[in-house]
C-alpha cells in the first residue's frame, strides 16, 4: 500500500470515526439545550 | 507608417490570431452553463457568473487572469485568501433554520452518515492515483456544500478548484434526480411506506436558538479548531439570525453579503476554467468521482437510516437517512416527496428536516475533522 494510500485510509478512519462524535456532540447540546430552555419559555 | 499601421492591425487581429482550440472549447462550455443557469435555472446564481467567467478567461489577448488583472485580482483577494466562502457562510448561517434539530436530536446523527462519501471517495481517488492534496479536493465534492468545497479545495489543490466547485454545485442542483433511485434500491417497499409517529416538540425556545451557535462554535474551538473559520462563520451568521437583536446585519448577511460574494466567488471560480487547466482528462475523473460521493452519501444515509429503524423498534422510515446531507432543504424535500409517493398518510418532512440539518452541520464537522487529521498529519 502506498504511503498515500495509508495516509487516506488514516484520514478516512479518523475523519469518519471524528464526524460522528462530533455531531453525538452537537446532538447530546441539543438535546440539553432542549432540556434546560423547554419550548415556550 | 506602414510598419506602424501594420503593428496596430497585428494588435487588433491578436484576438482571433491567439484563440486556440482549447479555447473555445472553454467558451463553448462557459455558454452551456449559461444556458444550464438560464434556460434550465440550475443552480443560477451560481452558474451564470462560473459560466460567464469562464467565458472572459478564455479570450488570451484579454488579460484578465494575468497579474494584476480584473480576475485575478477578486481571486487573489477572495480565493486564494479563502474570504469569500468564509463570508458565504455567514450567509448560509443568517439563511439557516436549525430549529428541526430540537424535534430530535437522535435524528442529527443520520448527518455522519451522510458524509460517509467523502471519505470513501478520497480513497478511491487516491487508488486511482490521485495525490493526496488532489484526493482530499476530490473527496470533499461529497459534502454536498459548495463553500465547503471550495474552501477545501482551494487549500490544498488549486488546481482543481474550478472542476470540484462545479461538480458540487452541479450534483447539488440533481440531488432530486440522483436520490430517488438510490433510496428505493436500498430500502423495502415496507420499509418506504412506513409511518413515523407525529413529533412531540415542534418549536425550540429562543434561549435554545441563541445558545445553541455560540455552544457549538465553542465545542467545535475544543475538539477540532482547524475548523473553525467554516463552524465559526455559520455559527456567526445563525446568531445574527436568532438573537433577534442584530436586524440589520442579520439582513445584510442574507441579502447584500451573501450576493455580492456570491457574484464574485462564481466570476472567479469561471476564471480559473482556463483552457490549459481545465480541458485534462482529470477533469472528467473529477466529475466521475463527485457522481460516486453523493451516490455513497445517500447509500450510506439510507444504510444508517436502515439501521437506525432497525433500533428503534420500527419507528424510523429508514427514506430519511437520505436526508442527512447538506443540500438543504432540498435533501428533506425528496424524502417526503419520495415518502408521499408511497404512502399517502406518510408525512416525513419534519424528521427529514432534522436530519438534513445534521447532514449541514455535518459537512461542515466532517471538514474540520478532516482538516484537523491533516494537520495533525503535517499536511498543511
Amino acid at each position: 500500500m502506498s504511503s498515500d494510500l495509508q495516509l487516506g485510509v488514516v484520514i478516512a478512519i479518523v475523519g469518519t470515526v471524528g464526524t460522528l462524535v462530533l455531531l453525538a456532540v452537537v446532538a447530546l447540546f441539543g438535546a440539553l439545550l432542549r432540556r434546560v430552555f423547554p419550548a415556550g419559555r | 507608417m506602414l510598419d506602424a499601421l501594420l503593428a496596430a492591425l497585428g494588435g487588433y487581429l491578436n484576438g482571433i490570431g491567439g484563440l486556440g482550440l482549447g479555447n473555445l472549447v472553454m467558451i463553448a462550455i462557459g455558454c452551456t452553463l449559461l444556458y444550464l443557469g438560464i434556460a434550465r435555472n440550475i443552480e443560477p446564481l451560481l452558474l451564470l457568473p462560473i459560466g460567464f467567467g469562464a467565458v472572459l478567461v478564455n479570450f488570451p489577448g484579454g488579460g484578465l487572469m494575468a497579474p494584476g488583472g480584473f480576475l485575478r485580482t477578486i481571486y487573489d483577494a477572495g480565493v486564494v485568501t479563502e474570504i469569500f466562502p468564509l463570508l458565504i457562510f455567514v450567509g448560509i448561517g443568517a439563511l439557516t433554520d436549525f430549529g428541526p434539530l430540537f424535534i430530535d436530536p437522535k435524528l442529527l446523527l443520520l448527518g455522519a452518515a451522510g458524509q460517509l462519501g467523502i471519505f470513501l471517495t478520497l480513497l478511491l481517488a487516491l487508488v486511482l492515483g490521485f495525490p493526496l492534496r488532489d484526493s482530499v479536493a476530490i473527496g470533499i465534492i461529497g459534502a454536498m456544500d459548495g463553500p465547503t468545497a471550495i474552501f477545501v479545495s482551494a487549500k490544498y489543490a488549486p488546481h482543481l478548484l474550478a472542476a470540484v466547485s462545479v461538480a458540487a454545485y452541479s450534483y447539488m442542483s440533481l440531488v432530486p434526480i440522483l436520490q430517488p433511485p438510490i433510496m428505493r434500491l436500498l430500502t423495502t417497499a415496507d420499509e418506504r411506506r412506513r409511518v413515523m409517529p407525529p413529533t412531540k416538540t415542534v418549536e425550540a425556545s429562543r434561549a435554545a436558538r441563541v445558545v445553541f451557535p455560540i455552544g457549538v462554535t465553542i465545542l467545535g474551538g475544543i475538539l477540532a479548531p482547524q475548523g473553525l473559520p467554516l463552524l465559526g462563520t455559520i455559527m456567526l451568521g445563525n446568531l445574527l439570525r436568532e438573537s433577534g437583536v442584530a436586524e440589520r446585519l442579520k439582513a445584510a448577511a442574507q441579502n447584500e453579503i451573501a450576493n455580492i460574494v456570491t457574484l464574485l466567488l462564481g466570476i472567479s471560480i469561471g476564471a480559473t476554467m482556463q483552457a490549459e487547466i481545465f480541458l485534462k482528462p482529470q477533469t472528467l475523473l473529477v466529475f466521475g468521482l463527485g457522481l460516486i460521493a453523493i451516490v455513497l452519501d445517500t447509500a450510506a444515509g439510507v444504510l444508517f437510516g436502515r439501521l437506525y429503524g432497525l433500533l428503534s423498534g420500527g419507528r424510523i422510515n429508514p427514506l430519511i437517512g437520505a436526508a442527512g446531507i447538506s443540500a438543504y432543504p432540498m435533501a428533506a424535500r425528496v424524502v417526503q416527496r419520495v415518502g408521499q409517493q408511497e404512502n399517502r398518510k406518510s408525512y416525513l418532512l419534519m424528521p427529514a428536516m432534522a436530519a438534513n440539518t445534521g447532514g449541514q452541520v455535518g459537512s461542515v464537522l466532517a471538514a474540520s475533522v478532516m482538516l484537523a487529521a491533516l494537520a495533525g498529519l503535517g499536511i498543511v
